[in-house]
């Protein structure tokens, strides 16, 4: 009767659904993993248009080869924990990291990548990358940056990434202002200075990413070099309660009160909207992804400084191969050829993602189509690293929290600088990581 | 007795195999759940206070820590700032819910009789929605609804003449957005469980309220809210529950932000665990949060539930 | 046994909800005989509508941003309807949406599965059965705990466990992370619905010579069947909604569950916001459908326990 009908429908749902579960752990619907040799190889990237731009092209390297590249996507803090999970664990998620340039500490450093020269001795030296592109990929670091602890500033140094990505802190500021009242911006005083006059006129002075994070300190950077400051002492013990330190966050705050509303959750998004709404005057803003949809009437130029020298900083985006990962040779094969002159030149044709071959910045047709590849490539050879640890993520956190709270006016600027340099200290002396 | 006819069937059975026999099949049945909370619970657990003994970095154990997480934890800002802003949105959003929800179940029970019953079963189930719908869903529909130039909450605020209010970029505003949002998911559920318990009512203390000539006020003061406690009561440790957990809404809605403002106690602890990677620190926090969870239900229990018969 | 079963079964009125209220209801806030509605009435039917479009509106803006480019969606002051339809957000969503709605399916369907059969099974026992109170109370308490508690406290040692046996990232893994909240919502719920079964009719069929198992599978289940499908379609729902569990025990396309697909568009980069929106009508929509159909089953599952 019914009853004998029920039971066996039951029986059929669970026999089929754990049929389909075995077929689906094993990945029989295409989307293997990367342990196996003829399935696909799994990059980690970051879900933005730098990523866009490499996955589109990923099909003719899959065309070329026969080799399938699938891409995971995850937002900038969660990509960095997840290849760090996967570095870190027997079975590795992806075969490929798509890495910021701070946490190249994290992963060459730890000893988590392949360095390039074990693919057949390749030189990325004499590849033709912009140096100011390349650098962030050796390690040990290049000097004058601080080493780590437990790191040998005598090893032979190596490159354990190639730069796919050209990216640098830039100005972005509206011309016709800047002409209109005759300001030259080297300096943050004349940022200010233009801020100041802007007011009333319904444009917001300055707009500044301060919902906290990598996006805040980021910003923050240029500010806090050009005023003199440093994170961290030689031996990696928190500077950030000096008075150079105070007065950069001190500045930050001025710029931030010349900011629309809700600027305490803006982060890339809307101050790139912002700006390409001509609702902001001025602003820090990376040129891939967005320099090429601003309007005619918005200049990009170096970040300001102070007496006579200028801070860029560079964040340029890389690509490295896992230790752990099963089918290193293939993983360079694309690697290499990503970043070959004829795709970057592919991608760096759109302007959405900068191509890192000094070249290519410089090509006179690109330049002409994109004025201010010319000006990047200045940045990038100007520009300055952040502090090369594998605590950064963590400083990022920290800091970032407390500038977050003296916008918000929840502390003081020296409270939020201490609450800062306290709890960086910490972490730096728990993990061991001070000299 | 039937029970004792039973046992004595049951025992002197001919034909029931031993493996058949009740004392057989009752720890059967048990011990499979029982099995496998120990393995996915109780394993974890202890797994989890070894764990918290030992210092973690970038998600690897690095040596053994002793109580060193344990006195993180206590004077972890972040976290304790997770659990009073995850206690303050419960404090505020919890009891107006319950209002909204009993001022919704009375209203449609009131209009229920003049509506076809196909209907009723439509409103019920259209007011359901939000509940139903995917959380994270819930979140993006918020996000979009409050941003700050292009979201329709300020729109209207301005076509009312209201000052626009910086929803998702000021801490209040955040713990304001994640509140209204919380009405819009749960109000739902919470109606819901009043409503069946309204129309579960009896009828004879209502016929006698109307004898005696008592007004609608009178009515719902002295018998339907006395009636109606042991559901309200049940409500409110329902959402109470999933009040401390609250994480999928948020996490599409504000990512935690502006700053910290609504780090709620998961989206914290996450963060310790899955972005910080310090594994050791986010094992020690969670049994405090666990402890925590312990004391509240004691504390709902002495205030509401002593003497009553506790469903369980 | 089966006029005790039709008699029983005629009872069962008793474990839905009237769909129509009886006349004699209208007591509870009005006097009775109303022919025409007083102004407690009026208010009633506004409050309800109110309600109603305070519910739907954000339904509708969803799916409007979903059709709208995504230039028109960062438009101050926001349209209130599309000015050109624009499918793309769809397109551009549903490239990958096939796998992701696999894994969920995959992993909603097993955990669920394993927690029915198992939790039932312990449900049965604990309302039928007395037991020393180590055991009954050593299981209540893990499944309040469960019950009670913040996922995330277990899912942080659970990782670490799954990582070591390398159990991450696979939907077996999932699996065992969703049964173990599952289970315990099964016992509870299938508590209270085996609760409303008498044990009369368990004794009728002993006393006759039947066997205990034949009780459970040919009396007790099928006349608590309607709330294994209410407790099933729960635990599905709560399963194939959540977030959490996929978002952290997962990395690539191999595991990842549909409600971590959707969360991936939010970037403080870019936010496609056209893409995300379509994202959610696609992942709402079969809820909605749901809704309307099973709603008796949903209110029983939710009310379970709550309301006698």
């Amino acid at each position: 009767m019914q009853v004998k009908k029920l039971y066996w429908h039951v029986a059929v749902v669970l026999a089929l659904s754990l049929l389909l579960a075995a077929c689906g752990g094993n990945g029989a619907l295409g989307s293997g993993s990367s342990g196996s040799s003829k399935g696909p190889i799994t990059v980690a990237v970051f879900s933005g248009p730098e990523a866009d731009a490499i996955k589109t092209l990923a099909p003719q390297f899959t065309k070329q080869t026969g080799i399938q590249v699938n891409f995971t996507e995850y937002s900038y803090e969660q990509l960095y924990s997840k290849e760090v999970q996967s570095a870190t664990s027997p079975k590795p998620s992806y075969e490929i990291f798509f890495m910021d340039d701070p946490w190249m500490p994290t992963f060459a450093g730890g000893g988590y990548l392949y360095p390039m020269d074990n693919f057949g001795g390749f030189n990325a030296e004499s590849q033709g990358f912009a140096p100011g592109a390349l650098r962030i990929d050796r390690w040990p670091p290049p000097a004058p940056n601080p080493i780590p602890k437990g790191t040998d500033a005598n090893a032979t140094p190596h490159y354990y990434a190639l730069p796919t990505t050209a990216n640098v802190t830039m100005f972005f500021y509206n011309t016709q202002l800047a002409q209109k009242y005759g300001i030259k911006l080297q300096t943050w005083d004349n940022v200010n200075t233009l801020a100041e006059k802007t007011q009333g006129s319904g444009m917001a002075g300055y707009v500044l990413r301060g919902d906290g994070g990598n996006e805040t300190v980021t910003d923050f950077g240029p500010i806090l070099w050009a005023y003199g400051g440093e994170y961290f002492t030689n031996h990696w013990t928190s500077d950030l309660t000096s008075p150079q330190a105070l007065a950069a966050l001190q500045e930050w705050l001025k710029l931030y009160s010349y900011g629309p509303s809700g600027e305490a959750s803006f982060g890339t998004d809307q101050v790139g909207n912002n700006m390409a709404h001509g609702q902001a005057a001025q602003g820090i803003v990376w040129p891939s992804g967005w320099a090429v949809h601003m309007p005619s009437s918005v200049g990009i130029t170096e970040v300001p400084g102070m007496n006579g020298k200028q801070f860029p900083e560079v964040g340029v985006w890389s690509m490295g191969i896992a230790k752990n990962a099963a089918r290193s040779n293939e993983d360079f094969q694309f690697i290499k050829w990503l970043t070959a002159e004829s795709q970057q030149r592919q991608y760096g044709g759109v302007g959405d993602d900068l191509p890192t071959r000094q070249s290519l910045l410089l090509d006179p047709t690109l330049n002409q189509k994109f004025p201010f590849y010319k000006t990047v490539y200045q940045s990038l050879e100007d520009s300055h690293m952040r502090p090369r640890t594998a605590a950064w993520p963590h400083v990022v956190e920290v800091l970032g929290g407390e500038i977050v709270k003296a916008e918000l006016k929840q502390e003081s600027p020296q409270e939020a600088l201490q609450k800062a340099s306290q709890e960086i200290d910490q972490y730096m002396t728990q993990n061991n990581l001070t000299t | 007795m039937a029970s004792n006819r039973l046992a004595n069937a049951a025992q002197g059975r001919r034909g029931v195999h031993f493996l058949l026999s009740d004392q057989v099949i009752k720890y059967a049945f048990i011990i499979p759940a029982i099995l496998v909370l120990l393995v996915l619970m109780v394993y974890p657990l202890g797994y989890a206070i070894n764990a918290s003994l030992h210092t973690y970095f970038l998600g690897k154990q690095t040596g053994f820590g002793g109580l060193v997480n344990w006195v993180n934890a206590f004077q972890d800002t972040f976290f304790w700032h997770a659990v009073g802003i995850t206690l303050l949105y419960s404090v505020i959003a919890i009891p107006i819910e319950m209002v909204i929800a009993l001022a919704l179940a009375i209203a449609l029970q009131s209009i229920s009789f003049r509506l076809p019953s196909t209907l009723m079963s439509l409103v019920r189930s259209v007011i359901l929605i939000p509940f139903i719908v995917m959380q994270v869903v819930s979140g993006i529909i918020w996000k979009l609804l409050f941003l700050p130039q292009f979201g329709f909450v300020n729109y209207l605020f301005s076509a009312l003449h209201l000052p626009s209010v910086d929803w998702l970029g000021s801490p209040t505003g955040a713990i304001a957005a994640v509140i209204v949002m919380d009405f819009w998911i749960w109000i739902p559920f919470v109606f819901l469980i009043l409503f069946s318990g309204l129309q579960a009512l009896p009828e004879e203390p209502y016929e006698a309220a109307r004898v005696d000539g008592s007004s609608s006020w009178q009515t719902f003061y002295h018998v339907t809210l006395p009636l109606l406690s042991p559901v309200i009561v049940t409500a409110l440790s329902l959402r109470t529950i999933d009040a401390l957990r609250i994480f999928d809404q948020v996490y599409a809605m504000t990512g935690g932000g502006p700053g910290t403002s609504t780090m709620f106690i998961s989206l914290q602890l996450a963060n310790t665990a899955f972005s910080e990677l310090n594994f050791g620190l986010a094992d020690a926090e969670l049994f405090i949060v666990l402890m925590l969870m312990y004391l509240i239900i004691a504390l709902y229990y002495f205030l509401f539930l002593r003497g009553r018969m506790f469903h369980a | 046994m089966r006029d005790e079963q039709q008699t029983w079964a005629s009872k069962s009125s008793a474990l839905t909800l009237p769909s129509r209220p009886p006349a004699a209801d209208t007591a509870k806030t009005l006097p009775r005989i109303r022919r025409s509605p007083r102004w407690g009435e009026y208010v009633s039917w506004i409050g309800v509508i109110l309600f109603l479009v305070w519910t739907l509106f954000p339904l509708y803006w969803l799916l409007i941003t979903s059709l709208k480019s995504n230039d028109e969606i960062l438009r101050s002051p926001p349209t209130l309807f599309p000015l050109h339809i624009s499918g793309a957000g769809y397109v551009s969503f549903g490239e990958t949406f096939g796998q992701f709605l696999f894994n969920s399916g995959v992993v909603t369907i097993g955990s669920t599965i394993v927690a029915m059969i198992i939790g039932t099974m312990a449900a049965y026992s604990l309302t039928r059965f007395r037991f020393p109170l180590l055991v009954s109370g050593l299981l209540w308490f893990l499944v309040l705990t469960v019950r009670m508690t913040i996922p995330v406290a277990f899912i942080i040692p659970l990782y670490q466990i799954l990582a070591q046996l390398g159990l991450y990232n696979t939907l077996i893994g999932l699996m065992l992370a969703y049964t173990l909240t599952g289970l315990p919502f099964v016992i509870w719920l299938m508590v209270s619905f085996f609760s409303e079964v008498p044990p009369s009719l368990d004794e009728a069929v002993l006393v006759d010579g039947g066997s205990r198992l034949t009780v459970f599978f040919r009396i007790v289940l099928p006349l608590a069947a309607p709330g294994l499908a209410a407790c099933a379609i729960m635990a599905m729902l709560f399963t194939w909604n959540d977030l959490l569990f996929g978002l952290f025990l997962t990395s690539n396309a191999d595991a990842m569950t549909l409600p971590v697909s959707i969360v991936g568009f939010i970037t403080q980069y870019a936010t496609l916001w056209s893409q995300l929106a379509s994202g959610g009508v696609i992942a709402i929509i079969p809820m909605i459908i749901l809704v309307m159909l099973i709603q008796k089953q949903l209110v029983r599952g939710l009310t379970a326990g709550a309301v006698k």
